[in-house]
């Protein structure tokens, strides 16, 4: 690469409350338009903004994870502008006293792991909905005053990989704290990113674009790598950067101008009258950051260390949390950590996405999957008997009930399994010949038909041991 | 006083100011800056912004029960222009 | 006049209250919005008859809102708006067994103090109806001077409530910020905004206060400290009492009647036993009160009505794109006066200019309370005559001058605003025919030594219940 990419990633996300950042009114997805507001939301003259508790906690979880500095005196301030979204003509935001400052992401980078350092995490409230069509603009004020924290990094990435890994580690973790639902496609998570080339690290940083409204991770590494061939392409013919507000274009795979960035607007903050700073209790705080949900670089690194997984499993199952708790349970239940992962990862999502069901919708109790990997392990049926019962294990049943009711069990009796190898022997006298001179796969032919007289029944491991033994002595 | 665009300042803030106006605002602002002396005859190093009458922090926070919201009709009932259930603007951007 | 009002039938005493009230309506030009006060009557079945405003016709400033009820703050930006919920104060009425019978006229937005720029046109005063009422709360200060009302709601935000009360002769209570929620109150700058009230009498406006304070969790600067019952606990013996003149407004003040007044006043205090001393607040300070109300008050103006666009609710104006409907409602809806002042508050809130304009008001006026707080320690209250004059006429209002007569004389009230003080005005005389009155400021929380002081001054001057005659 010519250049270096320099990225800083702004998110919003819409916290998981009840109700509005300052007003007591439903947060809802879905509904009928403006029918979950009140004055409050909808900025009529004479309201009073007041401080929604949950929203707060749900900031500090999240700033606590992002290993932030709480701010335990809780501030707001007014952002002035005119936009017919924003009711009141400004929006209470935390201009001045961030509740978190300093923090850090760890990502996983090619060159190993990398932490991404958080300028800081703020409060504020959303905006109402917009649609527009041929006549005009249509506003439904139902999202206006959804709380929403804002997430500003510092410009450490350096790739579009950089910036993907780093999207898509805060939307895992915001996910795992309950703090948001992430949806990026239904933007309860947008995504601004600023990039800015320059030749070498050492130079200083360059005129910066932002890419406002990314919609998708793999969005964040697309727009910013064309952007990156944008900007390097005029910065080798000479030209130089205008700092602008760009979007990316799915369908030209890449970034359009949408406009001039003039100066910086000027949007005349100043402290919130109406909210007399709030004194957080500090006991209050801990018992959040305490009882803190196990995050999920926390969870691979249990997997690794603990359970001993593969790198690549680990990821795979912190990556889809429903699931990875669903392996979790079934952890409780037996130690075999990587067949079960292995089965967890293959069968059950396999499974679900033939019966095309959600983890939500999910029959399978993951005892009964823990269950049957310990009969597989203890050999008591075959991986092939396994897949059968895994059909109905998938439906709920407990795969011991299955196996007997299909008569499965596998037969590892010693004495009966020799009295079936002498029947098979006895009846194929060919095979003792050709194993005499030499050919083994006559073995394999003999197992075979033990397995076969035993309806499937016969363990195999013990089988071929002891045909093995009894064709030596003849 | 600097030059200062009066209707510009105005057109920020979302209304005009006919010729009149903008003389009487000169004026005013004339006085500001008088008033802005007077300020600057005091001295406020080391002091802090007041921004509210009594600072003390308070502890209150609104738990996060929802029990206020309007009827649609309610919420649009004030709005001079309707449709399909949201406010109506004609175009948010000039074009 | 509460009492004697309670010996009348309550359909009858309302009744004839929304009555005057609609008689002097061509003389004082008052009101804003008349109540239909047929469904509050009957709401009166709910409420027990004991209730401390049970039946008792009140009127509210018309930046109080009413739902269903429009509520203009005397601005054409808001002429049609109908209010979709009730102010906490609103409900504490109701809940006290008042009855609204109307809206009062206002200096749009709160924005004056003359009443001059209201929507509705200037506001008369019942003494001499060719003098103003004052303002912001005009309206509500002259239907109590009238006799139409006992109590009236109104809010002050530089002196909009005491101002009017000494012009027409009434008590005006401002009591401590966060004492009355603000909840569902248009507001002109949040931070010094109060919601207060007239009377025409101590006790009444003792027993109002009970009423309207409390806690309102809706309003996050709304305070938690307890409410008494002020009426009961009132004891205008103040042997003892520490009230400290306030020099500087004495010197500001050129008419040495309204001096006169107030120095014999100071003596009839002595003799019930007060220790009556003279303090003063430095100068410089002292000239500064209405540059920092000014920059203050128009900074949080703009912003707070930046809601007023045309959008959600209000007058809107015709436009082909949302700047235009926002830029012609904006102007359109707002007076000249308005808008001039919004693009003060909008330029003293630029970054570059911050520093130097708004931030430096916020810092002087940190020094004014510091220096208001030094010279009341060991005080029980500071004392001044409310106003350098009478209410003028209405050519002799002028808005904003430098001499010290304006900044300190007519201004000094705001003192009680920029440190959220309780601060009361009571009449203390008349020159020729015209109501003249003094001021108060206690300490925080502290309404009881304004309504102990103010009840010993009233005995003394025997103005109690003292309204204007008003020829309809």
């Amino acid at each position: 690469m010519k250049y270096e990419t320099v990225i800083g990633i702004e998110i919003h996300c819409e916290l998981k409350t009840k109700t509005k950042m300052f007003s007591s009114a439903p947060v809802a997805f879905g509904e009928q338009a403006n029918s979950c507001v009140n004055e409050i939301d909808l900025g009529h003259p004479g309201t009073l903004p007041c401080v929604n508790k949950k929203a707060v906690e749900l900031a500090i979880m999240a700033a606590t994870a992002l290993h932030c500095e709480i701010d335990s005196l809780v501030k707001f301030d007014r952002k002035n502008y005119y936009y017919s979204d924003l009711p009141k003509g400004f929006q209470i935001t935390q201009q001045f006293h961030p509740i978190g400052t300093g923090g850090y992401v760890e990502i996983d980078t090619e060159q190993g792991k990398k932490r991404i350092r958080i300028n800081r995490i703020h409060m504020e409230e959303d905006t109402a909905k917009q649609f527009h069509n041929e006549q005009g603009t249509l506003i439904d004020f139902n999202r206006a005053g959804t709380p929403l924290v804002e997430i500003v990094s510092e410009a450490d990435m350096r790739s579009g990989a950089e910036a993907a890994a780093y999207v898509e580690n805060l939307r895992t973790m915001l996910y795992y704290l309950g703090v948001s639902d992430v949806k990026m496609e239904e933007g309860s998570m947008r995504c601004d990113v600023n990039i800015s080339l320059r030749r070498t690290s050492d130079d200083p940083f360059g005129v910066k674009t932002e890419i406002k409204n990314l919609n998708s991770i793999s969005n964040v590494q697309k727009a910013v790598e064309s952007e990156y061939e944008r900007q390097s392409r005029i910065l080798d013919e000479g030209g130089v950067i205008l700092q602008e507000t760009r979007r990316y274009d799915e369908a030209q795979k890449t970034t359009v101008s949408m406009r001039m960035k003039e100066g910086s607007v000027d949007y005349k903050y100043f402290p919130e009258p109406n909210i007399t700073p709030i004194q957080l209790d500090e006991a209050w705080i801990r018992s959040i950051q305490q009882s803190l949900p196990e995050l999920p670089r926390e969870r691979k690194q249990r997997y690794e260390e603990q359970y001993g997984l593969r790198s690549y499993d680990a990821d795979v199952l912190v990556q889809n949390r429903e699931l990875s708790d669903f392996y979790d349970a079934a952890c409780q239940y037996s130690k075999e950590y990587q067949l079960l992962a292995n089965w967890t990862i293959t069968e059950l999502t396999a499974a679900l996405n033939k019966a095309n069901r959600k983890m939500a919708e999910n029959r399978c109790r993951p005892e009964d999957l823990a269950q049957l990997v310990t009969m597989i392990k203890a050999g008591e049926i075959s991986g092939k008997q396994a897949k059968e019962v895994f059909a109905d294990v998938f439906e709920g049943k407990d795969p011991k009930k299955v196996v007997e009711e299909k008569g499965m069990k596998q037969m590892s009796d010693e004495g009966a399994l020799l009295a079936m190898v002498q029947e098979v022997l006895d009846k194929n006298p060919q095979s003792i010949i050709d194993f005499k001179n030499g050919k083994d796969r006559a073995v394999g032919f003999l197992v075979g038909q033990v397995m076969k007289a035993s309806k499937g029944q016969a363990n195999p491991a013990m089988t071929n041991k002891l045909i093995q033994e009894e064709l030596k002595k003849r | 006083m600097e030059h200062i665009d009066f209707k510009k300042l105005a057109n920020q803030i979302m209304f005009d100011l006919d010729a009149q106006e903008q003389a009487e605002l000169k004026e005013e602002f004339d006085i500001l800056q008088e008033q802005i002396e007077l300020l600057d005859e005091i001295d406020t190093s080391d002091v802090e912004e007041m921004v509210y009458p009594f600072e003390q922090a308070m502890a209150y926070l609104r738990e996060d029960e929802a029990h206020h919201v309007l009827s649609q009709k309610e919420a649009l009932g004030n709005a001079a222009a309707v449709k399909m259930g949201h406010v109506h603007v004609p175009k948010v951007v000039k074009s | 006049m509460i009492e004697s009002l309670k010996k009348q039938d309550v359909r009858k005493r309302c009744e004839e209250a929304l009555q005057k009230a609609k008689e002097y309506q061509h003389v004082l030009n008052a009101v804003v919005t008349f109540y239909d006060i047929e469904e509050q009557l009957e709401g009166l079945n709910a409420i027990r008859e004991d209730a401390p405003l049970y039946g008792i016709p009140v009127v509210l400033k018309d930046n109080i809102n009413t739902k269903g009820v429009r509520t203009t703050a005397s601005s054409r930006i808001l002429d049609n708006y109908i209010p979709v919920y009730d102010a906490h104060i609103v409900e504490k009425l109701k809940a006290a067994g008042a009855v609204i019978i109307a809206k009062s006229s206002m200096d749009e937005l709160g924005m004056g103090g003359t009443n001059r720029n209201a929507y509705t046109g200037k506001v008369n005063n019942p003494w001499d109806v060719t003098r103003i009422s004052g303002g912001s709360s005009g309206g509500s200060a002259v239907l109590v001077a009238s006799g139409a009302v006992p109590i009236a709601i109104g809010t002050d935000t530089g002196d909009s409530i005491r101002k009017p009360a000494a012009y027409n002769g009434i008590i005006g209570l401002k009591p401590t910020y966060g004492r009355i929620s603000r909840y569902g109150v248009i507001p002109y700058a949040s931070s010094l905004d109060h919601v207060g009230l007239f009377a025409a009498a101590v006790h009444d406006a003792a027993k109002a206060l009970t009423v309207l304070a409390g806690r309102d969790d809706r309003d996050m600067t709304s305070s938690y400290e307890a409410v008494a019952d002020y009426e009961k606990a009132i004891n205008s013996d103040i042997g003892g009492k520490r009230i400290a003149v306030f020099d500087n407004v004495l010197e500001a003040i050129e008419d040495s009647r309204i001096l006169d007044n107030f120095k014999q006043l100071c003596e009839t205090l002595k003799k019930r036993g007060a220790i009556v001393e003279h303090v003063r607040l430095d100068d410089s300070l002292m000239n500064a009160l209405v540059p920092v109300y000014f920059i203050i008050s128009n900074a949080e103006a703009t912003a707070n009505h930046s809601n007023l666009d045309g959008i959600r609710f209000g007058m809107r104006e015709d436009g082909d794109t949302m700047e235009e409907i926002m830029i012609h409602t904006r102007t359109k809806g707002f007076s000249s006066y308005v808008r001039k002042r919004f693009v003060i508050g909008s330029y003293s809130l630029f970054e570059e200019n911050q520093e130097k304009i708004f931030r430096k008001a916020q810092k002087v006026r940190r020094k004014i309370v510091e220096e208001l707080a030094r010279v009341m320690n060991g005080y029980d209250v500071l004392l001044a005559p409310a106003a350098s004059t009478v209410a003028p006429h209405d050519e002799d209002a002028c808005e904003e001058k430098l001499s010290k007569t304006y900044l300190v004389a007519e201004n000094h009230m705001v003192l009680g605003n920029f440190s959220g003080y309780p601060s009361m005005s009571v009449p203390t005389g008349f020159l020729e025919h015209m109501p003249i009155g003094i001021n108060m400021t206690a300490h925080p929380f502290d309404e009881q030594s304004l309504f102990d002081i103010g009840a010993a001054i009233e005995e003394e001057t025997g103005l109690k219940d003292k309204i204007a005659e008003v020829k309809a």
